[in-house]
Order: structure tokens, then sequence, then C-alpha cells
């Protein structure tokens, strides 16, 4: 016998989600964060103490979503020198007439990363001036994939250090740091955007080190010993296929550390550094 | 005299402000003296006690700004309130108003007071809600100046007073006007700017011509209004380009700053 206790209340399940961007799903997303805050200024006057709040400040909200490679196209990498706008669509039982949209968005940060045992991510986050929040639904398509997953078994890996030591993980990262422009009379809504240069790609990897031995840091004085060609590319599982790859040309050994303890492996974390003058160049350098 | 920040309600001539901070200062001229064969010494004060009230304020209606501006160029006093302190003997030394887009309007100003300041009954604290002028809601008019549109902005005005005492005399028995300037600072983006009109020479070099494009002067003002889009006040500025300079950061575009002075003289509507 069954009880009926009041209004049943469901619930939106990763099924019932979908992320677009630009017109364009977003495949392989684990997750999406999406906020807003209003910068009130409580205003304080004497004779009265509080006299009221008022909003001082940017009206803007952020999003990131974090995603496993699971398909040859990163579209993200496309929409970084462009304002973009999407929403995450949702609604219980797949009925998809909720959403949570962003509009004059910029994306701020990327990273991509893979440790032993897991499968590569690809992770963005961007911010959005103006509207945010609710929003029109324009697209609500599902298009079925066969994922193909970037593991770390998978993996094509160019290094000066990877032939004679084993990498155990690594990590890409960069932010762009999008400026609006506000103008008097804007009302919130920024006339233009620029990005402060120069935009910095962190790169660093983890070794179980056999031969390499730390560069000694004095070498960096006017030397070419901590400039180093990199790439490594994504594979197709049981495949050398890539989904995606990294290309970092003249990449500079910025930081080097060395761990040892009883029980583990010697292991070695090497970061490097490249730098780009614009977002074309970064996209064109790094993803070709 | 029991007295806090709820207690010091502020006016200028009967207006009230609503003032975010504010700071009355007085000072007096003393002179030491000892005469020879005397082990003390005696002080005497040489000049009336002087001061100065100075507030930073919201800026919510165009009255906040006309009470000040009446005393552009004025030698009459103005009456100042300042919670149980209060004087009649108040002079206008500054005021200005500086914005930028996301952010609240407030205005400063600062009155030289001469005289001791009275003391009174501390005021009660009052209730209100303001909505202040904001520059995300604000519109600037400064084509004549090559700007089409700014990023930001600050007006000011000064001015400065000789004041003199007679004899017998406890308060200021002569007021003249030495020197009154107003000028407006503004940044916008190269690309916003039509830069032949910013030259400091003008278009047509140092010679004026029918244009205005040359040395001449321009006006210009900036509407102040709510975000709820209501007309609060307007600042306005009659004068010439004095200085320009450009800057850009890493990334960004070009920003030319323009300094806009006029030389103020008071329209007193006689011509006789």
């Amino acid at each position: 016998m069954y009880i009926c206790l009041g209004m049943a209340y469901t619930r939106n399940a990763y099924q019932d989600q979908q992320v677009f961007i630009n017109g364009t799903e977003i495949k392989g997303v684990q997750s999406f964060n999406g906020s807003w805050s209003v910068p009130n200024n409580n205003m304080i006057a004497a004779g009265y103490e509080s006299v009221g709040s008022e909003i001082e400040g940017e009206l803007a909200g952020e999003v990131s979503v974090s995603r496993n490679v699971v398909t040859g196209e990163d579209p993200i990498t496309g929409m970084m020198n462009g304002m973009v706008s999407g929403y995450l669509l949702y609604g219980p039982h797949q009925t998809k007439n909720k959403s949570f949209n962003f509009n004059n968005g910029y994306i701020t940060s990327y990273s991509s990363s893979c440790s032993i045992g897991e499968i590569a991510t690809s992770d963005f986050s961007l911010t959005a001036y103006g509207n945010i929040g609710t929003g029109a639904i324009s697209d609500t398509n599902y298009e079925e994939i066969n994922p193909v997953i970037a593991t770390a078994n998978d993996m094509t890996l160019n290094t000066p250090f990877g032939s004679t030591n084993a990498i155990q993980s690594y990590s890409l990262d960069f932010s762009l740091e999008t400026r609006p422009i506000y103008r008097i009379g804007d009302m919130f809504t920024p006339s233009k955007y620029e990005v402060g240069t120069p935009i910095t790609v962190s790169t660093s990897f983890d070794i179980v080190a056999n031969e390499y031995e730390i560069k000694n840091l004095l070498d960096a004085v006017c030397s070419d010993e901590f400039v180093e060609n990199i790439s490594f590319s994504l594979n197709e599982k049981c495949s050398e296929n890539a989904i995606q790859s990294f290309t970092l040309d003249n990449a500079k050994l910025i930081s080097s550390s060395i761990s040892a303890t009883i029980g583990d492996n010697l292991s070695i974390n090497l970061e490097f550094e490249n730098q780009f003058s614009d977002v074309t160049g970064l996209i064109y350098n790094i993803f070709s | 005299m029991n007295a806090f920040f709820k207690n010091m309600s502020t006016s200028v001539n009967g207006q009230a402000y609503y003032a975010e901070s504010v700071n009355v200062s007085e000072s007096i001229q003393i002179e030491y003296f000892s005469a020879m064969g005397t082990k003390n010494y005696s002080a005497f004060p040489t000049k009336k006690p002087e001061g100065s009230i100075s507030m930073s304020f919201y800026i919510t209606t165009g009255e906040e700004i006309n009470a000040i501006e009446s005393g552009y160029a004025n030698t009459g006093f103005s009456s100042i309130q300042v919670g149980p302190f209060s004087t009649d003997y108040a002079l206008l030394n500054s005021f200005s108003v500086s914005s930028d887009p996301n952010s609240i309007i407030k205005g400063d100003a600062t009155y030289s007071y001469y005289g001791q300041i009275n003391s009174g009954q501390v005021p009660d604290q009052m209730n209100d809600t303001i909505v202040p002028a904001h520059g995300a809601a604000s519109i600037d008019s400064m084509e004549d100046f090559g700007a089409n549109r700014i990023l930001d902005f600050n007006y000011s005005f000064s001015q400065s007073f000789d004041v003199k005492y007679s004899l017998g005399s406890p308060s200021p028995s002569k007021v003249t006007m030495t020197d009154a300037t107003r000028s407006m600072s503004i940044n916008n983006l190269i690309s916003d700017t039509d830069y032949e009109k910013t030259n400091l020479t003008g278009a047509s070099g140092l010679c004026n011509n029918n244009e205005g494009e040359g040395i001449s002067k321009r006006t210009g003002c900036i509407t102040l209004k709510t975000l709820c889009q209501n007309r609060v006040g307007q600042l306005d500025i009659s004068g010439y380009i004095e200085s320009r300079s450009f800057s850009a950061s890493p990334g960004g575009e070009l920003i030319e700053s323009l300094d806009i002075t006029e030389k103020y003289v008071k329209e007193t509507g006689c011509d006789g």
C-alpha cells in the first residue's frame, strides 16, 4: 500500500542537462557552475547612518565548465578570440524548458590535464557582462556521439625528458585577462573589450625520474639551455589518431622541484612557460 | 555634549546634504611674548579663529549642486550647519565631482569659515533613503572638445578670497575674490575622439577661425542621472583645452586625457 504524503518534487538529473555555447552543444561536460552577484554599496550619511544601497561596480557573472575530452573537435578553442553566449539547458524529464543564460561572455581561462589512470580533461571558464540568468532558449537538439576518450596511456609526448623518464601527468593552463571597457552612460554593458598581454601559457609535467638531472639555476643566465620544444597529443584509445594536440615551441623552463620520500619513487616536477602577444597567436601555436 | 555620526546632519544655506564624511577644523593664530625681568610668558590672539569644513556627499538632487554653485564667485557668506556646529561666515573654497562608469557619483566641497564655530543642540537622527546620481546612467556632451563618449571625468571648481577685518569688528568686514577657476578632466578612448579637435593649437593653428577650431572657447556638460534615469543635475564647462596626454596599457587601446580650464566669471545679468 502506498501513502501519498504531498506534492512530489522531481529533480534535474545529468541527463536533463546540456550546455550550449554559440549554438554548439559542448560534449563531455562533467560539471557546470554559473553565478552572478550584485555589487551593492550600502550607503551611509552623516545625520542618518544608513540611507539605502545602490549598485556600484561591474554587473558580471562567472561560468566555469569541466569537461572530459571525448571528441576530436573542441569548439572552445575557436571561441577564445571573441564574444560568446550560451546557456545551461535543464528541466526535469528532459523537458529542456529552463535555462541559465549568459551573454557578452569572454573565455577567461582554459586548462587541460591528465594523470596516470585518468581521462584527459579540458576545462574553461568565462566572464559574462550584462544579462546573465534567465533568457531565450534557441536550441535544444541532442546529438548522440560515440565518445573517443583520451586516456593517459594513449598519449604521444615529444619532450626532452620523456624517453628515459616516466611522465606521470601533464597540466596545461592559461588565463586571458579580458578587460571590459565601460564609458559613462553604458548602464553596465561594456562598449568594448581588450585582452591584457602578454598571455602566459603554463605547462607542467610530473615525472618519475630515471636519468633526469635538474638543471643548474645559474645556467638560466644568458643561455638557451632552458628553452625546449615540447609537444604532446591525446590519442584515441588504442590508436595513434590524435584527438587533441598541444605544441609548445620555445617553452622556457621556469621551475623545477625534486621530491624524495621513503617508499616512493623519486619524482620531479618541471614547469614551462610560453608567452604570446595576442589570442590569435596563442590559438595558432598551441592548438595547431 | 553627546554626539555621533548619526547626529551630524549637514546643510549649506538650508540645503541638506547626505554627507558620507564631514570634517570641521579650526585654529587661531597666537602671539606668545614675555618681557625682560619676567619669569613667565603671555599670549594673545593676533587674528580671529578661522576654520574649514569639508564634506564628501552623495549627489541626489540638483538643489544640492545649485546651493554650492550659488557660492561661485560670491563674496557673500554662506551658513553651514554640521550637527551641533554652525557658522554664518563660510566661503566656498572648492567643489569637485568625479565618477567612472560603474560608480555612484559623489561630490566634495570645502568651505573656509571665519570666527569660531558656534555650537548648539545636538540634532536627532533622521531617516531617509536616497537614490544618488550614477556614472552608468549619466550622459556626457563633450563633442565640442572632440570627445564623443568619455570613460570618466573629474569636474572641479576652486576659488580664493582676500578676507579683511577692520578694527573693532568681530567678523570680516570686507571680502574680495582673487581668483576662480572651473576645470574638467576627461579620459576617452582614441577611437571615440575627434583627434583634430583636441589639438592644443586647434585644427587651424593658433589663430581663431569661424568654426571655433582654433584657440577658442568651447562648451560641454555632463548630465547627472540616477540608475532609474531621473535627471539630477548638470555640470557645465566653458573653456579651453590646456593640456592633453596619451597612455596605453599592454593589450589596451590608446586613451587620451584632456584638461579643460575655464577662468570663472560670474554671470551677473548686468551689462551696464
